[in-house]
């Protein structure tokens, strides 16, 4: 399968290109377009600074609860 | 030169469990695997200032200056008061569809409100914490890892908030009010200057 079908028959893929939409929800406007309400790092590196966090054990002293679901 | 960022891009909301698992570390390189697919499908990737909280609590301050430190290297959802009335509602919303109450934590609710409010993809190792109608499954991934001594194997869902159904339902759940001039939503916060 070429990466074209490949991406097209996946929901995760698929779903990542909805539009952003507003939306009207308990007396509120969703606040996507607001640019105070979110802080923005580029995705490369939230994910370059999540895995050298793993590499260094940040998280090791975090409770894992292998319990739960 | 700072990296260009789609301020249009969808992104994957990270569950608290999800980043606490990183505990272990062959787990936290499956995760990393699947946000770095979903980057390549457009995704950005972000937590909830409620996850911040989540992660802090009780951490000694050697663990909490270096949390900090990766914490505010992740996008980030602030809890601001549009997100708490939501997440208000959407504890209403719940108690009308009969879904039991103890499934869901006020956090939860929380998370759940900034997803919808954001339209976001959940990514949660508890799917039931964002419930149909609500929100619907639209992709699952079975993460099998190696724990200290035995083989552990969780699936790990994304969930989409389903924004039509929610917002009619809030709309024809104040109807009653609005038509008497009785409307028990709260303001819009569009213009509001103390958001």
């Amino acid at each position: 399968m070429d990466t074209a079908k490949k991406q097209k028959s996946n929901p995760l893929a698929n779903s990542a290109t909805s539009t952003v939409r507003s939306v009207e929800f308990a007396g509120v406007i969703s606040p996507t377009s607001s640019p105070d309400s979110i802080v923005r790092v580029d995705v490369a590196k939230s994910i370059q600074v999540l895995e050298k966090a793993l590499k260094e054990g940040v998280f090791s002293s975090l409770k894992n609860d292998e319990s739960e679901n | 030169m700072s990296p260009k960022i789609n301020k249009s891009q969808r992104y994957l909301l990270l569950d608290t469990n999800i980043i606490s698992r990183f505990s272990n570390e062959n787990f936290g390189e499956k995760v990393i695997a699947i946000l770095r697919e979903a980057a390549g499908y457009g995704y950005g990737v972000a937590i909830s200032d409620l996850t911040y909280f989540e992660l802090l609590n009780e951490a000694s301050p050697e663990t909490e200056v270096k949390m900090v430190s990766v914490l505010n290297g992740i996008t980030r959802f602030y809890v601001k008061k549009d997100i708490l009335i939501a997440a208000g509602h959407l504890g209403s919303f719940y108690k009308e569809h009969r879904l039991p109450p103890d499934q869901f934590d006020q956090g939860d609710k929380i998370i759940a409100a900034t997803a919808i409010l954001h339209n976001c993809v959940v990514f949660t190792l508890n799917g039931r914490d964002f419930p149909q109608p609500f929100f619907k499954e639209i992709d699952r991934r079975m993460l099998d890892y190696q724990s200290r001594e035995y083989p552990v194997c969780v699936p790990a869902y994304f969930l989409e908030p389903q924004l039509e159904y929610t917002s009619r339902y809030h709309q024809k759940r104040i109807e009653p009010y609005a038509k008497v001039g009785k409307v028990t939503v709260a303001p819009k916060l569009k213009n509001e200057k103390d958001k």
